[in-house]
């Protein structure tokens, strides 16, 4: 007889067998992104090697994420002596302050009579300026030799199908400063892309900083004539920029993933939460005192994690439950009789079990702990007043006006209930205004002017266009099946995502007259002079670049879409929930006293 | 037989062959090595003398110019360039890897010359060599060490980047001072390490005293104790940097590990005088030269013992330079080269050999002559595969076609003999070497390299130096034959014929466009910035405008100071540093914020990123500046309250703010400047509480304020303040509820709630009892809630079952049960009640 729940623990981890009961299936290896990894990883190692000697290694903390994703021990095996001679600094150029350290560090140095060589690299590129400053600083014609560098890091690949370029606020540099810095990096990233593994045939572009980006791409081109020649497994790239749906982010999204993001934040693909919550109970009242910080790693490479990141909360349950009897199964075919071989395939597939019998009993815990925070009241009656806005575009006055009375979080749906009716009435307006200021203080009268000329929180003017689009794209239904998904409305309690209906319409044939409403578009097609390559693989690949960021629970959607549209890859300029967005718009004068904005979750 | 060159061959120990090769007669007209200071560059490069000047030189009477020169000759002896040397005393001289000849004055500049004795950069040791002057300094491959007159050390490891980019020029090295030995009288021989052989891979300096040897590297000086052996009269590393070869003043040649950890080897020449030169050929042996003698002694110690010492009698004078794999001897009329036999060659030639590769070669030699003898052979080589490439190996390391030949035949006839898994790209590919090396070999290019040192060198490098001798269409077709970019070949060209034309700048354009045409790689920017340095700014425009990088486009034109274009470019490749670094060159340009900010007023994509730098800078004032002269005045009105929001002190900030007010308040939204003049009128009042009553106000919103006036008990100024700055009904309520729980004073909230009816209803009492933990309090304003269903779920939150169930059963919705079975997840009997009670009403 064959023993119960074989095949769940082969090698490659779980077969189909596990798979077909559950959706979506977890990713494939859709292009090899290890490719890209490799060569961010080389060029680092290359980069510290040569610097000659043994040297001390100063880094930017914000870069310690990312570079942790490039290289996860070789860094470690290559720890250098302290008080050794040479100095390599690694400075994050999005942060001239740094810069400054930089060269004070040095003076210091020079002050104390010790004689080093300094290297400096910036990430990802040294900048005008950066080494302008360092300049300036007196640091470049002191006895101490300083070497200047970059090291191109740009897009990371945070999962096998997730690649971002980690940057900070490109939407608010974008669109509130005019500084388009950040799109010249997405459109040297798609080069790099380009250059990897080879020209991308169709660019479709959606929203005005797209249309920059792809511009750019079209003259770099001519630079990298002579490095491109073939053709790419790519099919094509849809650039989309957030200008084009602001809407997506302000929505409370109900997919696991999202909502870890947005209660306990996810930073470079790490959770950290307190360590109370998870692990067995009877340490709760030992010592409440001295909670720890426990982190745990969220990506693909967690087989329980990526069975539920995508699903709906109120499926996240039963998918463990299931998950847990098939360990169960597993675990006791030992008592089975077993053939020396069956014995050893057994042993083979143990700690794999074991791993996951871990991880579920964590993400239980995890999923416990969010479902409690999702029930207050107080979440539902956000939820509620969300889905009121997106519904019909009722605007939701009391419960606005008792936020700002009781001085809760407001931003978001402040923003949401302008975005849906395209402004508030003049009336409105003026009274929310002054009641924010009076409420929570004057250090947000600079936010909200932010907010207005963004167009975030506005007057009323013109046409309002969200019924037509609400129409169009179906862009609420309030009847959907978290449990047998058969549209997009299920990651925000009714809510479609304008962007993956986007997305969605690009496939199909007469795309240009559907949604014009969201703002230009265009595409180009790119023929390659180089040798007509076959394809390596046989699917249908699709690159997504959300320029501004992008949410979990649009990540999860377009791998719920695979099976319709073929593979995805997304890359990003950054990973963003709805708090992240808000904040990096807001100005703060000083630490204000009141949360309009949320805190940043540290 | 077969040709053979062993006959050659010198048996410098019973079964270690040598052999000699003279590649050149030299053309320079019996220049006498031993008069001039000389110096060769590594791997067959080029000679750089200049006259010694403690050596007295007769005249010959032809010379024209008698100011001391440097003379550049070929390996052949053929001269092409020469630089007048105006100088001080040269304390040290010597060519990089890349050709470039370093000389050290002893004043402690350094010059850098190209092969052609163009000076190309010129720098200082640092002040200590200036101080003290330069006693001496050695160069090396990539770096240099000089000792001063009081004996400090300065190491210049590697120079990174030597010559023009872009048209900026190199920056120059600096110096590091290493540990100093505390000498007292100059070193009686020194030598270096380089640095590519050390574990630091920093140089070490070997100085040797009359008593002993100090090891210096960057980090400190070591002893290394050596007195017993006496002292050491001159010091050579080998090129591989592993060994030191002494020779002590009792005329022992010693050689020790470089770290000087144990004597490896020693042997006694029998002569006390030093030889006026030593020099390690290759890694194992090494010549030492006498005059006297008119002899060399080949001394080799690769093995543990060393036998007698092979003697070549030279009448002429002689120049030594190691190489890695032999050595070279500069005679007035020869260049010789002399080597080990290479282990591939001597396997075949070696009288009576039989090993593999030398029955191939026989048998090919038989085969060629249709003798059926060959056949016999070839069945008995067992390992065809390492005849096969030890002919190829061979044939590259010989330098004459007529025994390239047959030793590529013999490997060709082998092949055959093989499966399909051995690699012929192997041997097509030493093929194409050997063509390139017979190529650079030819008199008239004068680079002997050998095979060993052609894959040390690598053909990248050897392209490099052939372009720096002009030799441009050899270098291409090297490049095209081994499949190399050629890019750097053709702009290297273009380069020179930028400076070398005398054509028109259109002749000299057209002919550059025109050939590089075709190769999408090549940087104009560079080219342009030649012409540019060159004095020819027009040409160098136009040759720009074929360049598609704006990042190489841009820093040129910069330079040329065509800022206007090249702003546009920057703006137009959407490279917003390349932006930067133009409105920043501008910046330093102009002479007012005024000038400034009108040669940019047109650029609205340069002001914005320049508006955007002021704010990561933190240059508030310029930003306000630049707000208020392009009319952006809410802009400048924000910046103005950053400003504020900036002073420490209360005064100051209060009157930044009216200024900033009297900027707001031109404009037409007048939002702003109310909310700022109502800041201000707050501050104020603000700070009148902290005076009177006490306590931190100031800063808190109009909200916080009453909320602290109520805790304080200040009712009246409480309502006050509401009136004043017409805060709502509810939120007064809400802020005066809340103080209240928050301070547990239940009584006062009781009373409040009897004033008047609540606008805001009673559920906020309920919320804010619970909020503060108090249930008694909740329940008494439970039952004044006016929906039924609120008042439910809040007897199920306070888990009083029976009033909840009374409340609900009034709102007839079954769904409120549900709800309320969340609140008595641990009560069973209270889930069974909601449970009927939700199906009596679902029906």
């Amino acid at each position: 007889m064959k023993p119960e729940g074989e095949g769940l623990y082969s090698s490659e981890g779980p077969s189909s067998g596990a798979a077909t009961v559950l959706y979506p299936t977890p990713p494939t290896n859709v292009l090899s992104l290890t490719k890209m990894h490799q060569e961010a990883r080389c060029a680092l190692i290359e980069l510290l090697d040569s610097v000659k000697g043994k040297k001390v290694l100063v880094m930017d903390p914000k870069l310690s994420g990312p570079l942790g994703q490039i290289c996860r021990d070789d860094i470690a095996e290559r720890t250098w002596d302290q008080g050794s001679l040479e100095n390599a600094s690694i400075a994050d150029h999005y942060r001239v302050e740094l810069t400054k350290y930089v060269a004070e560090n040095i003076e210091n140095h020079k002050r104390e009579g010790q004689s080093k060589e300094y290297h400096v690299y910036f990430v990802p590129r040294s900048t005008t300026i950066c080494v302008s400053l360092l300049e300036e600083h007196g640091v470049d014609n002191v006895i101490a030799v300083i070497t200047i560098g970059e090291y191109p890091l740009d897009l990371i690949p945070y999962d096998e199908d997730v690649l971002s370029l980690e940057l900070e606020s490109t939407y608010r540099e974008c669109f509130l400063q005019g500084d388009h810095s950040s799109l010249y990096y997405v459109a040297r990233s798609i080069m790099k892309v380009q250059t990897t593994f080879g020209i991308i045939p169709k660019i479709t572009w959606k929203g005005n900083a797209s249309r920059l980006v792809a511009d750019m791409l079209g003259r770099m081109r001519n630079e990298f004539e002579d490095e491109l020649t073939n053709p790419s497994d790519i099919d094509q790239i849809i650039i989309i920029d957030r200008q084009v749906d602001l809407i997506t982010p302000l929505i409370t999204p109900l997919t696991y993933e999202g909502l870890i993001d947005e209660i306990f934040g996810i930073h470079n693909s790490v959770m950290e939460i307190d360590s109370d919550i998870i692990g067995s109970k009877s340490t709760e009242n030992a010592s409440s005192a001295n909670i720890q910080k426990k982190k745990i790693s969220l990506n693909s490479g967690d087989k329980v994690f990526s069975l539920v990141r995508d699903l709906h909360l109120n499926r996240v349950g039963s998918v463990l439950n299931q998950k847990v009897k098939d360990i169960d199964a597993f675990y006791k075919q030992r008592h089975n009789n077993l053939t020396p071989s069956q014995l050893k395939d057994f042993a083979k597939r143990f700690p794999a079990a074991q791993r996951d019998s871990l991880s579920v009993s964590t993400h239980t815990d995890i999923a416990a702990k969010i479902q409690k925070i999702v029930r207050a009241p107080s979440f539902l009656s956000r939820l509620e007043a969300e889905v009121e806005l997106v519904a019909d575009g009722n605007p939701v006055d009391d419960y606005i006006e008792e936020c700002i009375d009781k001085r809760e979080p407001l931003v978001r749906l402040l923003c949401l209930c302008s975005l849906v009716n395209d402004g508030l009435k003049t009336k409105k307006f003026e009274h929310y205004r002054s009641g924010i200021i009076q409420s929570y203080g004057f250090e947000h009268i600079l936010t909200l002017d932010n907010l207005e000329r963004l167009g975030l929180f506005k007057k009323q003017d013109g046409r309002n266009i969200f019924p037509t689009l609400r129409k169009n794209f179906n862009v609420y239904n309030e009847d959907f099946d978290e449990n047998e998904p058969v549209d997009l409305h299920f990651a925000h309690s009714g809510y479609a995502p304008l962007s993956i209906r986007f997305i969605q319409n690009s496939f199909e044939s007469n795309w240009e007259e559907r949604d014009d409403l969201l703002g230009p578009q265009g595409r180009t097609v790119q023929t390659c002079s180089g040798a007509e390559g076959s394809k390596k693989c046989g699917s249908r690949m699709t690159m997504v670049y959300f320029v501004g960021g992008v949410t979990f629970a649009e990540i999860s959607l377009l791998r719920w879409l695979r099976s319709l549209y073929g593979e995805f890859i997304i890359a990003t300029t950054e990973l963003i929930n709805g708090d992240g967005f808000v904040q990096s718009i807001g100005e703060n004068m000083k630490p204000p006293t009141a949360p309009f904005q949320p805190s940043e979750k540290k | 037989m077969s040709l053979n060159p062993s006959s050659d061959w010198i048996e410098i120990q019973p079964g270690c062959f040598y052999q000699r090769r003279e590649p050149y007669n030299m053309e320079w007209g019996a220049v006498n090595p031993s008069k001039f200071r000389l110096v060769a560059a590594s791997y067959g490069g080029l000679l750089a003398l200049t006259r010694e000047d403690r050596k007295i030189v007769k005249a010959s009477g032809a010379e024209t110019d008698l100011r001391p020169r440097i003379d550049i000759y070929t390996q052949a002896g053929k001269r092409i360039s020469y630089i007048v040397w105006n100088k001080t005393k040269i304390a040290g001289m010597g060519w990089t890897d890349d050709e470039k000849l370093i000389i050290v004055e002893a004043t402690g500049t350094v010059y850098v010359y190209s092969l052609r004795g163009k000076e190309e950069l010129q720098f200082s040791l640092g002040q200590m060599a200036r101080d003290s002057g330069v006693m001496e300094a050695k160069i090396w491959g990539t770096g240099l060490v000089a000792i001063t007159n009081n004996y400090d050390i300065l190491v210049i490891n590697y120079f990174q980047n030597l010559t023009v980019q872009n048209g900026k020029a190199p920056e120059p090295p600096k110096a590091r001072l290493y540990p100093n030995p505390s000498l007292a009288e100059p070193p009686v021989a020194w030598a270096v390490i380089d640095p590519q052989y050390t574990q630091s891979l920093n140089a070490e300096v070997i100085i040797a005293t009359r008593t002993t040897v100090y090891t210096v590297d960057v980090a400190d000086v070591q002893d290394q104790m050596t007195g017993t052996y006496g002292t050491f009269l001159v010091i050579v590393p080998s090129p591989n940097g592993k060994y030191v070869a002494c020779f002590t003043e009792g005329g022992s040649l010693i050689i020790f590990p470089s770290d000087f950890s144990k004597k490896k080897t020693e042997f006694s020449t029998e002569y006390k005088m030093p030889p006026e030169q030593m020099a390690w050929c290759g890694g194992d042996s090494i010549i030492c030269y006498w005059a006297k003698l008119k002899a060399i002694l080949v001394i080799r110690v690769a093995s543990g013992d060393i036998a007698k010492p092979y003697v070549s009698q030279y009448e002429q004078p002689l120049f030594l330079s190691s190489e890695c794999d032999g050595i070279r001897i500069i005679t007035p009329d020869r260049s010789e080269f002399i080597q080990k036999v290479p282990d591939s060659n001597e396997s075949i030639f070696s009288i009576g050999s039989t090993s593999p590769p030398a029955m191939l070669y026989d048998a090919s030699y038989l085969f060629e002559r249709k003798n059926p003898k060959a056949d016999e052979m070839i069945r008995s080589i067992r390992d065809m595969e390492f005849a096969v490439e030890e002919c190829l190996r061979a044939a590259a390391n010989e330098t004459s076609p007529y025994l390239q030949e047959p030793l590529l035949t013999a490997s060709a006839y082998g092949k055959t003999f093989l499966d399909s898994t051995f690699d012929s790209t192997k041997f097509t590919d030493m093929c194409k070497t050997i063509r390139i090396l017979n190529a650079i070999n030819d008199n008239s290019v004068g680079m002997p390299i050998t095979f060993v040192q052609y894959e040390q060198l690598g053909l990248p490098n050897i392209i490099n130096r052939l372009v720096e001798r002009h030799q441009h269409l050899l270098a291409l077709r090297i490049s095209q034959y081994a499949g190399l970019k050629q890019e750097k070949v053709l702009v290297h060209w273009a380069c020179a014929k930028v400076v070398g034309s005398t054509a028109s700048p259109d002749e000299v354009l057209h002919s550059i466009v025109d050939k590089l045409k075709n190769s999408p790689g090549v940087s104009y920017a560079e080219i342009a910035s030649i012409a540019h340095l060159n004095g020819n700014t027009d040409l160098a425009t136009r040759l720009l405008d074929y360049e598609p990088r704006a990042a190489e486009q841009v820093p040129l034109l910069v330079s040329m100071h065509q800022e206007d274009t090249a702003l546009i470019k920057a703006i137009n490749s959407g490279d917003t540093d390349l932006v930067y670094s133009v409105v920043l060159s501008i910046k330093r340009k102009c002479r007012s914020a005024a000038e400034f900010l009108q040669s940019l007023k047109a650029k609205p994509v340069a002001l914005q990123l320049l508006m955007s730098y002021c704010k990561q800078q933190g240059d508030l004032a310029l930003l306000r500046d630049i707000q208020i002269e392009l009319n952006r005045i809410p802009e400048a009105g924000n910046t103005t309250l950053i400003q504020a929001y900036k002073e420490p002190e209360l005064k100051k900030r209060i009157d930044t703010l009216e200024e900033s007010f009297g900027i707001l308040a031109r404009n037409k939204d007048t939002f702003m400047a109310k909310a700022v003049e109502d800041q201000i009128k707050l501050l104020h009042l603000q700070k009148d509480f902290e005076a009177t009553i006490g306590g931190e106000y100031v800063d808190g919103s109009v909200s916080d304020t009453i909320t602290k006036l109520i805790l304080a008990g200040q009712n009246a100024k409480a309502s006050k303040m509401q009136k004043d700055f017409k805060v709502p009904d509810k939120r007064f309520w809400w802020l005066k509820i809340r103080a209240l729980a928050a301070t547990s004073d239940w009584n006062s909230l009781d009373k409040f709630s009897r004033e008047k009816k609540p606008p805001i209803g009673y559920e906020p009492f309920v919320e804010v009892c619970l909020e503060f933990k108090s249930r008694e309090e909740a329940v008494r304003y439970v039952p004044k809630v006016a929906s039924p269903a609120k008042r439910a779920m809040y007897y199920a939150t306070l888990g009083m079952l029976e009033e909840g169930v009374e409340a609900a059963k009034l709102t007839k919705d079954p769904n409120i049960f549900q709800q309320m079975k969340t609140h008595f997840s641990s009560n069973n009997r209270a889930k069974e009640v909601l449970d009927q009670l939700t199906e009596q009403f679902a029906r």
